[in-house]
């Protein structure tokens, strides 16, 4: 019998959830969830620099549509915080 | 000569003069953000992204264009 963990009608076959920050880039934060076989992983929110968009972004290197975006507020302590940097 | 009509507009908590009657969707573009890849509020609410077209700019909007970063 497979064992799935079910989140809203979706089947997860990892119960494993890791983080994205704390990395030294993008490149080794999707090397490490790759590794770790992980399906979810929590991001955090945060304003579009809209000058300055050679930044490159999380979803270049994790691909939204394989791997589950579990937004947080990891650095924030109030509501408006979470949205406002 | 034909006068430009301009609204006054906060992006991402900074002030913005934009001509009048742009649309939410070809403020992104020109702006060159990818709406795929971001989450779009006006005036505290959330916009779906299928109505994005028809969402004119108005004077005073507060717009915040938020997406993921690493964090957690």
């Amino acid at each position: 019998m497979d064992d799935y963990l079910n989140i809203s009608n979706k089947n997860f076959k990892s119960r494993l959830i890791v983080g994205t920050g704390k990395y030294k880039n993008f490149k080794e934060c999707s090397e490490a969830i790759k590794a770790s076989g992980a399906q979810i992983v929590t991001v955090a929110v945060r304003r579009v620099n809209i000058f300055d968009k050679k930044k490159p972004l999380l979803m270049d290197y994790i691909d939204p549509k394989k791997i589950t975006y579990l937004p947080n507020t990891a650095g924030c302590f109030t509501s408006s915080e979470a949205l406002k940097p | 000569m034909k006068k430009i009509n301009k609204v006054k507009i906060k992006i991402n908590g900074r002030k913005r003069s934009i001509n009048s009657k742009i649309s939410l969707k070809s403020l992104l573009s020109t702006n060159k953000i990818s709406l795929k890849k971001v989450a779009v509020e006006v005036n505290e609410k959330i916009i779906n992204k299928k109505m994005i077209n028809k969402i004119k700019i108005k004077n005073g909007d507060k717009i915040e264009i938020v997406h993921f970063i690493g964090g957690g």
